[in-house]
């Protein structure tokens, strides 16, 4: 069992591979693979390569396309969205009076297609819509991921 | 790999399992990397756990030879 550190994943959609189809863990699935969600850790490694489990984003990396390609522009993308988002969120935040800390959790999340920051303990509020155009993400926002899930900015409180 | 979402240093996922049952004496551990039943959102992999549940004493079904290696026993005779 890993837990890396240099791995952020923080509940993402994952294609995962199913290695032993008679397995009775994978009764009533069909087809080669599976989208599962995986949210960070832990990482398990099984002797003998992916191919020892009933499954994983193992075996994948010789089967499947896109997989074990280089993340650069991954990376590289998540400074984006970090550095696009910030300014007008952190110029209304600092209006409003919330303390740097605060202002620094301000988070897009696409997948309820509003920009929310976190207020306080666990209080999502939203910002308002005026500011949302024409900032932030909407800049090739179709280009661009930035699925924050609620629940994991509340988890970084 | 990845579907949705966002992930980085994704090379330590690559050749990892997802689910993993290994057999202990007479029994199973199975162990998953990922959440099968994560709130009410993953339901597509809620079956991996029932699965598990309902057929905790037939994990080896497919493989019996595996179990009979494992448990140190012969296989049982055909009774048909």
């Amino acid at each position: 069992m890993e837990h890396p550190t240099t791995l952020y994943a923080k509940g993402a959609l994952m294609r995962g591979m199913i290695a032993d189809k008679k397995s009775p863990i994978v009764y009533g699935y069909t087809g080669d693979q599976m989208p599962v969600y995986f949210s960070q850790d832990p990482v398990l490694r099984a002797a003998g390569g992916g191919g020892a489990g009933r499954g994983g984003f193992g075996g994948a990396a010789r089967q499947v396309p896109g997989v074990g390609v280089d993340i650069t522009r991954t990376r590289r993308r998540l400074r984006f969205l970090r550095m696009c988002f910030r300014m007008p969120t952190m110029l209304w935040l600092r209006r409003k009076g919330y303390p740097r800390r605060r202002r620094m959790q301000a988070l897009h999340v696409r997948r309820f297609d509003a920009m929310v920051v976190v207020a306080r303990e666990g209080l999502v509020e939203r910002v308002p819509k005026k500011l949302r155009r024409g900032s932030c993400c909407s800049f090739r926002r179709e280009q661009t991921r930035c699925c924050y899930p609620v629940n994991w900015l509340v988890a970084k409180l | 790999m990845l579907l949705s979402g966002e992930l980085a240093g994704g090379e330590a996922l690559s050749g990892r399992a997802l689910a993993l049952d290994q057999p202990l004496g007479a029994g199973h551990v199975v162990m998953f990397a990922l959440r099968p039943f994560w709130r009410w959102q993953t339901q597509g992999t809620f079956a991996l756990g029932f699965n598990t549940i309902v057929n905790w004493d037939h994990l080896d079904a497919g493989k019996p030879e595996v179990k009979a290696r494992a448990a140190g026993m012969q296989p049982a005779p055909d009774m048909n």
